[in-house]
């Protein structure tokens, strides 16, 4: 009886769906599809802790803002990836994920960087009230873009950061941020980087989540918890991140 | 209208910015001063290191108050640099410096999140030349020669003298351009006890159960025989302790270290790769095939060699000679345990000596089971044995060379005091002093310098090692190696399977170069990226001349040479 008590809760511990969505912006190396496959690092570190666990990962591709609706209601059970931000009270985050260090339950740390039409020349060091607007930012930086605009820092939202390229080309004044990969993967077309500059310190750095819906009790808070110490074992492990690394 | 009590303020004003400055102008000078004489003895003349560290004060200036964050690994030359040369650094431009010293594979982690994450984590690393391979074809490191032709020519100093580099090859591209720039280098040489090795009832006794003489090894037999010699017999050290001797050294502790012990040039030494400097063509002793800069293959049935025979006999050597010949406790060592353990005095022999150790205290103090009552250190250093495969024309050994790297994201101010940073810490000026504590050399002027050279018996032949002809022939890992974090940490992981049993020498190879296979097919880099070989039979490739080799059955017949005779090969 005990046996058979054990393979049934061994069967639903290991053949557990876990939806979970991602943005439907590119956000290369860390979230892309190619050929409509979800790739990059942090969907690697995520798919494989989970199935370390033991889980199915299904991953379904979203608008960030609809993900996050979803992942509200119940509908999807977690998303990859997010900071955390007070705004996202209807979601699961890690302890700790609050403070402005890294957290040991991090996915991954990412930098944002600032970009100037070069002609400014202005220098950021650290003074987010000085930043020239204005700021182009895409959705899902609205955490970002509240802080900006407590400033009085006018803010933009667009889809995609390559709509933030060819306005600031347009308009010759104002500021992008996006990841530094970004910036430097527009950079290698000599147009941007004639005209525009990445300035030399970034302007956030953020610990990114698998970030859960508390409007769904599929998994139990000591599961989450294990999944995102699975996370913090894999990304510690040497080995396994240099070859995550080496992919991209 | 004239106020004389105007004229006074105006008088006194004038008096306070004078004494201020004279006395800041002098406080300054007192502090360049300060460090002139700290840095004796140097290759340049007083005159010119007051020279040289004016030059880093005035560009300095506009960064006063800023901070560099550099890293590197936890040598001795490292720990000086935090200790000394970034106070002297601060002191001198006013630029504060937080160089964190870290384990080698925390440090390549962090430069390989640094440059495939877009992190800023550090501003400049010293990064072993290992990873040239991985630098050029990711294209996301600074071009230290652009660099210092266009934005950086500002910054660059003027007595920097590269021609002075005792080698700049392994910090260029296959088209010369320089990524990185020298800090430290060191080499792995064969380490012995000269004293127990010209012991006249020891030389006999050897004689007598070997028939040929004891000297230093040509050859692994020869080392072998060496080491069952020595292993258990009684011996007497200098200040009069009576040892156990074993005759190896080695490693063996599953850690990130396990996996250069073997990239370190272990294969090469065997005689792994093919013939051809730096790192043998077209394999090298990594077991790559690389054609036209592509790498094609690890494996042999690729064209690779990584799973051949050499390699198979290279891993199987030093799995039994850790089991028979080295402490017991070395399988729980890593390189840093190991590192340091033979000047305890029960240590005959060791193929694989990371000379930067040999500047450990223990190696010279007084007292030391090492050091002779004359207090001259009683080992030496030699070329290491090359095994049954090695062929004339291929390299011998490793040399290390922590290089200054700048990676992509690190821009415009951020970059050029890290680059001033950099270049302070291989100035003529410093330079000299550095070896003295680190044992390290990157410059000619260094090892050729009266005052190294008159003390040269202090390194036991490294310092005839770096000024000979012969050093060319230790080389780091080169332009082949794709991705050398991400490879790196395969051969820790694996190798260490064999260490414990839980994969045979052979089977802890193929698997090892399969996934290597692999990990190169997955790279996407934007140059000279890996496209590997179809599989063909295994036969095919070690019938074919060069690497891989076919098996080679026979005992090679030991040599050696007497150290006397050999020390004059190295020319100086």
């Amino acid at each position: 009886m005990k046996i058979v008590l054990f393979l049934v809760l061994a069967f639903n511990i290991f053949c557990k769906n876990i939806d979970v969505t991602f943005t439907d912006q590119e956000w290369y190396p860390f979230i892309y599809t190619e050929g409509g496959v979800p790739k990059g690092m942090h969907i690697d570190l995520v798919r494989d802790a989970l199935n370390n666990l033991g889980y199915n990962p299904n991953f379904i591709m979203y608008p960030s803002r609809r993900g996050l609706v979803l992942l509200g209601a119940g509908q999807v059970d977690a998303l990859v990836s997010l900071p955390y931000s007070e705004q996202y009270s209807n979601l699961y985050f890690p302890n700790g994920a609050d403070k402005d260090t890294e957290s040991e339950y991090r996915i991954m740390q990412v930098d944002q960087a600032l970009i100037n039409y070069r002609d400014s020349n202005y220098k950021y060091k650290g003074d987010l009230s000085t930043i020239p607007a204005p700021v182009r930012l895409i959705f899902g930086m609205e955490d970002l873009g509240a802080i900006l605009e407590d400033k009085k820092i006018p803010v933009e939202y667009v889809r995609a950061d390559e709509q933030n390229f060819k306005k600031i080309m347009r308009d010759k004044n104002g500021s992008i941020v996006t990841t530094t990969m970004i910036a430097e993967k527009y950079f290698e077309e000599s147009t941007y980087r004639q005209h525009m500059k990445i300035q030399a310190v970034p302007i956030t750095s953020q610990s990114y989540f698998l970030a859960f819906s508390k409007s769904n009790s599929k998994l139990s808070e000591d599961e989450k918890l294990k999944i995102w110490e699975e996370i913090k074992r894999l990304r510690e492990d040497y080995v396994y991140m240099l070859q995550v690394y080496a992919r991209y | 209208m004239f106020s004389f009590k105007r004229y006074f303020k105006f008088a006194y004003l004038g008096i306070f910015v004078l004494f201020s400055t004279f006395l800041y102008a002098n406080k300054s000078d007192a502090v360049i001063e300060k460090w002139v004489e700290f840095f004796q003895p140097s290759s340049l003349s007083k005159d010119e290191i007051r020279q040289e560290l004016l030059w880093f004060r005035e560009k300095g200036e506009q960064f006063k108050g800023e901070t560099v964050y550099s890293t590197a690994e936890g040598i001795k030359t490292h720990f000086w640099e935090n200790e000394i040369l970034t106070k002297a650094f601060e002191e001198i431009t006013g630029v504060k410096v937080e160089h964190e010293i870290i384990g080698e594979g925390e440090l390549v982690q962090k430069i390989s999140e640094q440059l495939m994450t877009g992190r800023l984590i550090k501003d400049i690393y010293v990064n072993d030349a290992d990873s040239i391979g991985t630098h050029l074809r990711m294209g996301r490191t600074v071009d230290l020669g652009k660099y210092m032709q266009g934005e950086g020519k500002n910054y660059t100093n003027p007595k920097l003298d590269l021609d002075d580099f005792l080698n700049l090859g392994p910090v260029k591209d296959y088209e010369g351009n320089m990524l990185q720039l020298p800090d430290q280098q060191f080499a792995n040489l064969y380490w012995f006890r000269y004293d127990w090795f010209t012991d006249e009832k020891t030389k006999t006794d050897f004689k007598k159960k070997y028939g040929y003489d004891l000297g230093v090894p040509v050859n692994w037999a020869a080392y072998e025989d060496i080491a069952e010699f020595f292993t258990g017999r009684e011996m007497n050290n200098p200040n009069g302790t009576k040892v156990k001797a074993y005759g190896h050294l080695d490693y063996g502790k599953a850690s990130a270290s396990i996996g250069w012990r073997f990239t370190d040039a272990w294969l090469s030494m065997a005689g792994v790769g093919d013939k051809g400097l730096p790192n043998g063509s077209p394999v090298d002793e990594w077991g790559i095939r690389v054609e036209n800069r592509i790498p094609v293959g690890s494996s042999v049935e690729r064209g690779g060699a990584l799973d051949g025979p050499a390699a198979v006999y290279a891993l199987t050597k030093y799995l039994e000679w850790l089991d028979k010949y080295a402490p017991p406790q070395a399988k729980n060592w890593e390189w840093v345990d190991a590192g340091p353990k033979a000047s305890e005095g029960n240590i005959a022999q060791r193929v694989f000596q990371y000379t930067t150790w040999l500047s450990e205290d223990s190696f010279h103090e007084k007292g030391s089971p090492v050091v002779g009552k004359d207090g001259r250190p009683v080992w030496r250093v030699a070329p290491s044995p090359v095994g049954k495969y090695w062929e004339e024309g291929m390299k011998v050994g490793y040399q290390d060379v922590g290089s200054w790297t700048i990676p992509w994201n690190v821009r415009d101010e951020r970059r050029h005091m890290a680059w001033l940073w950099a270049q302070f810490c291989v100035s003529k000026s410093v330079s000299v002093k550095k070896f003295l504590e680190g044992a390290t050399p990157v410059r000619k002027s260094t090892v050729n310098h009266s005052y190294v050279v008159d003390n040269s018996y202090r390194w036991g032949g490294m310092i005839e090692f770096f000024r000979s002809p012969e050093a060319e022939k230790w080389t780091d890992t080169g332009l082949n190696v794709p991705h050398y974090p991400a490879l790196s940490g395969l051969w820790a992981s694996i190798i260490s399977k064999a260490i414990t049993g839980e994969a045979t020498a052979e089977g802890a190879l193929k698997e090892l170069a399969e996934k290597q296979d692999e990990v190169m097919s997955q790279l996407k880099l934007k140059h000279y990226s890996p496209r590997l070989n179809p599989k063909r039979n295994r036969e095919y490739w070690l019938s074919q001349p060069g690497s891989p080799k076919a098996e080679i059955v026979q005992r090679e017949k030991p040599l050696t040479i007497s150290y006397d005779e050999l020390i004059k090969t190295w020319g100086n």
